[in-house]
């Protein structure tokens, strides 16, 4: 038997000490995104109902429930298109409040289910990665200001389409050009061209075919250990998140049911309503 | 012999601008249940549609024929696209009884409860007298079942039936659909991308690729022996999921 959360990439398994940065807070914490008590009210309806997690550096949590569970409301909440009613969100220890800073916000990216809606059809690949590099001053001024210059804005676009597995010349070509699987692709450099801290992906594989799914999660797996980044992945699709994920969180109802490592979960899913999904999924005979 | 609810699709064509199924040819037996299987643009969902004459506009069956012994009816991924919004549900089931049966409407009343019941819809006169957007996706999926019933159909035709329903609920609507199959001795021609899905509601399985079919056998063949590479590039694209350790003390 292999074990499930074994990684087929060269990534290292296991992320290095929380770096010390100067905004690290002496609290107990390990660095990434950690949710503490977080709710979101609709209409006096709490939607997330006191939900804390932890994401650090270089893993994958996978977040699963069905639909009205919370799951998208949460991260949405995550990176900061709704408003908690109560709780925090917290990165490397500080705290995401309502009002979040331009830099705060490039930190915590979101990859969509649906390609085809989150990239502007008027513009290349190169434009829409272009808009975002010249905005970019996080990190490797070049000039003064910060801004780079243009030459290393296209060669920093091109490595951004490498690093998916996309050839320099999708630079020059406009979305409807490409696969659904591509523009998936695309959309992940995209989120990765601002040097997030936290990669949010809501069903990143949903409406693609089988034969494109895995390249598009091995992309998302391989880059997220590799960058270091805080990823939480929401999947419907518990085979999805078998495939990724370091540990798996169950929502239903707004409420956390179940956080536990993936290789335990997969195995003795500690809530029954966890091991209702699991064995609710069809399977392929004799695999 | 009885020939009821059987289906010849023999070397249909289906047309837009360009040709998109090259001449599709299957079977399914009385009582048999077949998928199709493909990625998208396979042409699974043309072949189907072409099947109940339902293709969207623009599109046109240009050869092949088709031959259903019996009422075929249909249901599809998206329910709320097909039931009238402003309709309680009831009544659109009742209106169907009434226009299959010609039966009075208050004997279209009564079947519609029943079709409703039938379904496993629970509270069924409660749920009549809802609207379709007051339903969950599940009981949407079950009330077009009994609009599908109401035709008292030999052939159902399922266009991804299950793929917008959450898992739990995707596993209730397979088994009632296995259970209506059983009592009503119904064929399927079941159409999806999810090959687990396919192979544990079919029998046979048809594998299509860009409007032609790929391979055709028995659905556990198919899925643990391939005969093509594509069908097993299929199936080894599925991401494998164990199932957990047995629950409690079993």
């Amino acid at each position: 038997m292999t074990e499930p959360t074994a990684r087929p990439d060269g990534y290292p398994g296991s992320p290095p000490a929380r770096p010390a940065g100067p905004g690290a807070s002496a609290g107990p914490t390990l660095g990434g995104l950690e949710v503490v008590e977080a709710s979101v009210a609709f209409a006096g309806h709490r939607v997330v109902d006191r939900v804390s997690l932890a994401i650090r550096p270089g893993t994958i949590l996978g977040l699963v429930g069905e639909s009205g569970s919370g799951k998208t409301t949460l991260a949405r909440a995550i990176v900061g298109s709704v408003a908690l009613a109560g709780g925090s969100i917290r990165l490397d220890g500080s705290d995401l409040g309502r009002r979040r800073s331009s830099a705060e916000r490039r930190a915590v990216q979101l990859v969509q289910q649906d390609p085809f809606a989150s990239l502007n059809p008027l513009l290349t690949v190169g434009q829409v990665l272009d808009d975002l590099l010249r905005e970019e001053r996080l990190t490797s001024p070049t000039e003064p200001g910060g801004r780079r210059p243009r030459l290393a804005r296209q060669q920093r676009a091109a490595d951004l389409l490498a690093l998916v597995g996309l050839p320099s010349d999708a630079l020059g070509r406009y979305p409807r050009e490409f696969s659904g699987g591509q523009r998936q692709l695309i959309a992940i450099a995209r989120a990765l061209a601002v040097q997030p801290r936290v990669l949010v992906a809501d069903e990143p594989t949903s409406s693609l075919d089988v034969s494109v799914q895995r390249t598009v999660l091995d992309v998302i797996a391989g880059l997220g250990r590799g960058m270091q980044l805080a990823t939480l992945l929401i999947s419907h699709d518990l085979s999805v998140v078998h495939a990724v994920c370091d540990e798996v969180a169950v929502m239903r109802d707004g409420v956390l049911l179940e956080l536990a490592p993936a290789g335990r979960f997969f195995r003795h899913p500690g809530h029954p309503y966890s091991r209702a999904l699991l064995e609710a999924v069809p399977r392929l005979p004799g695999r | 012999m009885n020939t009821l609810g059987s289906l010849v699709v023999d070397d249909l064509r289906v047309s837009a601008d360009v040709e998109l199924v090259h001449g599709v040819s299957l079977t399914v037996a009385p009582g048999e249940a077949v998928g199709i299987v493909g990625e998208s643009g396979s042409g699974k969902s043309l072949t189907l549609r072409a099947v109940m004459g339902l293709l969207p506009r623009g599109v046109h069956r240009s050869g092949g024929r088709v031959q259903v012994d019996g009422t075929a009816a249909m249901i599809f991924q998206d329910p709320l696209s097909f039931l009238d919004p402003l309709a309680r549900i009831g009544r659109q089931v009742a209106e169907v009884c009434a226009a299959v049966g010609r039966t009075s409407p208050r004997a279209a009343r009564v079947r519609a409860l029943e079709l409703l019941e039938s379904v496993r819809l629970p509270d069924a006169a409660d749920l009549a007298r809802r609207y379709p957007h007051q339903l969950s996706g599940g009981q949407r999926q079950r009330v077009l079942l009994a609009l599908a019933l109401a035709q008292e159909p030999d052939l159902l035709l399922c266009d991804e039936p299950t793929t917008a329903l959450d898992v739990t609920v995707q596993r209730e609507v397979l088994d009632l659909l296995a259970q209506l199959r059983a009592e009503r001795r119904l064929s399927i021609l079941f159409v999806s991308h999810d090959l687990a899905v396919v192979t544990q509601v079919c029998e046979r399985v048809v594998v299509l690729r860009g409007g032609r079919v790929v391979e055709t056998g028995a659905a556990l063949d198919v899925v643990t022996s391939p005969a093509s590479d594509y069908t097993r590039s299929l199936v080894d694209a599925v991401l494998p999921l164990p199932v957990p350790a047995g629950g409690g003390d079993d």
